[in-house]
């Protein structure tokens, strides 16, 4: 086990190097101030830094981020270099967990330094978030931000045929559009709901967590909500290794 | 003891058959040469041995395992001359060892010997991404040693190499192969074969049409001689057979080696068995002779054909990467 790790960390810091190397962070770069720049500002509309606010808008920016990081990693994992890696000890499975570690960094570094970049904008200004409220709030939302990078581990071409990944996408779909009346008050949408709601249970944590990183009340419910994200990206994790070991590995150029 | 056992392996992408029933059975401390026309099947059997891919249907062990598990004694230098294009020598290959399972001073130790070995001690700290194409197949070989593997799985090796990136690839194979490294390399280029190989197979429509001792076919002077009668007493078979090895029975024709002591014997033994000789000519059953056949369809001479055996149980053992 400890040399599965050991070989998976490799992996991690041999991807990170490329990454970093060929110039792909760039993006999560320069997202970063980016984003500061247009919700963070101190401005006319935003005269006080408060955590509502705060994990609101970073918890839809690292979902975002979290998404593309873990899209742009496995598009550079999935060319015929890989074929040399796999072929090692490392194996399979290695070789995803390795992917999603580090997405998992970059994701976490670039938050550190979001939150930093941050704290020195309003450092002279009034805000309300403390040092203990960021770290209540930074847990769910990293945590969400993990079950983005497995979910889209998991649809990536590399991982899962074309057709599971539509059903997929199309189940997430009607999930998500819960809150949406697209038949207005018709059978359909009568007939729709129940499959919603469904189907909207496996979001639940997910959903849970941003509440619980933006409202930041750790009541007894909140060791569930923790547990369910984490319980979410173990099974999408594991859904995730059961499909790639199963496929046949075809990596074009 | 097999080092590469297939029996039977068919594989299909979607409409198209690639492997037909393929059987090849490759002994250790072999070099074995798998050529075939672009298409033929050869990458797609790399690939099935590394458990890339999961044949259809057959049987597959490599070092009397399963494929999986033979993964840490295997060594795989693929065709195309894609790597990691933002690291350096050194540290790619560091990587490709750690992966392995090697760590610490040995495997910086390894890598500084093969680097000196593949010749590029002086590129050690260049990124991968301005190396040339002889380069990063040295480098390919590199990796494909780092943890010392029993077998080479190696694809195409020359493919895209100018002449002398050729040569010098050729000549570290030609390095292993004196270390006793056991070797799967497919490739069409027959004089690379040739020069490296101790047995050769050749495959047509998805399965291995021809298979020989490439010494067979490099014999200098070697003759066939064919008899007028259709069929030969089974004694004087037994006795030309028993004069060496130089010497094969195929029907009507005797192939001797191209020692002249040895052609007048089985000469001399056909006349005192009062066999009427029809023709006397050289045997040109070079490779290149032996790959035009088969890639036309011309008949062979029997003894270039594999002997098949389709194992009964059609049971497919392949197991999960």
């Amino acid at each position: 086990m400890i040399n599965w790790l050991r070989r998976m960390l490799t992996l991690c810091r041999f991807t990170l190097r490329e990454y970093i190397r060929s110039g792909r962070v760039l993006v999560e770069l320069v997202a970063m101030p980016v984003v500061a720049w247009l919700f963070f500002w101190p401005n006319g509309a935003v005269k006080g830094l408060d955590p509502v606010w705060f994990f609101s808008m970073a918890g839809i920016f690292f979902v975002l981020l979290a998404a593309y990081t873990m899209f742009a990693l496995v598009r550079l994992c999935s060319r015929p270099q890989g074929y040399v890696i796999i072929s090692r000890e490392l194996g399979r499975r290695g070789y995803l967990i390795g992917l999603y570690a580090a997405a998992i960094v970059i994701i976490v570094v670039v938050y550190l330094l979001f939150s930093a970049l941050i704290a020195i904008i309003w450092s002279t200004r009034p805000h309300t978030l403390s040092l203990v409220g960021w770290l209540a709030g930074s847990l769910p939302l990293l945590l969400n931000a993990g079950i983005i990078a497995a979910l889209v581990l998991l649809i990536a071409p590399l991982v899962l045929p074309t057709r599971p990944r539509l059903i997929i996408l199309a189940l997430l779909m009607v999930a998500l559009s819960r809150n949406v009346d697209l038949f207005g008050h018709t059978a359909a949408s009568v007939a729709l709901r129940p499959v919603q709601a469904l189907l909207g249970i496996p979001l639940l944590p997910a959903l849970s967590g941003f509440a619980l990183s933006a409202e930041g009340s750790y009541g007894i419910a909140a060791a569930g909500v923790l547990l369910g994200q984490l319980a979410s990206i173990g099974v999408l994790l594991a859904l995730a290794l059961l499909a790639f070991d199963r496929r046949e590995l075809i990596l074009a150029p | 003891m097999a080092a590469i056992e297939a029996t039977d392996i068919h594989k299909r992408f979607g409409p198209l058959a690639v492997l037909q029933g393929l059987t090849l059975r490759v002994e250790r401390g072999e070099v074995y040469g798998l050529l075939g026309p672009n298409g033929a099947g050869k990458s797609t059997l790399i690939h099935l041995l590394l458990g890339f891919l999961r044949p259809d249907h057959g049987r597959l062990t490599l070092l009397d395992t399963a494929p999986t598990a033979a993964r840490s004694r295997l060594g795989y230098l693929p065709e195309r001359l894609n790597y990691y294009a933002y690291c350096t020598a050194r540290e790619y290959l560091a990587d490709m060892g750690a992966f392995s399972g090697l760590r610490g001073p040995a495997l910086a130790q390894r890598c500084r010997v093969l680097l000196q070995q593949v010749g590029l001690a002086a590129a050690v700290d260049r990124r991968i991404g301005g190396f040339s194409k002889g380069m990063l197949q040295r480098l390919g070989i590199a990796q494909a040693l780092i943890h010392d593997p029993e077998l080479l799985l190696i694809d195409e090796p020359t493919s895209g190499l100018d002449p002398a990136g050729q040569h010098e690839l050729i000549e570290l194979l030609s390095a292993l192969r004196l270390q006793g490294h056991t070797i799967l390399l497919c490739s069409h280029q027959l004089a690379e074969v040739e020069a490296l190989c101790d047995r050769v197979g050749i495959l047509r429509g998805g399965r291995l049409a021809a298979e020989a001792r490439v010494a067979d076919l490099a014999i200098k002077d070697a003759v066939t001689v064919t008899s007028r009668d259709a069929v030969l007493p089974d004694a004087l078979v037994a006795e030309l057979c028993a004069l060496g090895p130089a010497v094969a029975v195929d029907g009507r024709e005797i192939h001797i080696g191209g020692e002249d002591a040895l052609q007048q014997r089985v000469l001399r033994a056909l006349l005192d068995a009062g066999i009427g000789i029809a023709e006397l000519r050289p045997s040109g059953a070079g490779l290149v002779d032996l790959y035009l056949k088969v890639t036309h369809g011309q008949p062979l001479p029997a003894r270039f054909v594999p002997q098949v055996e389709i194992s009964a149980n059609r049971s497919n053992e392949y197991e999960n990467i």
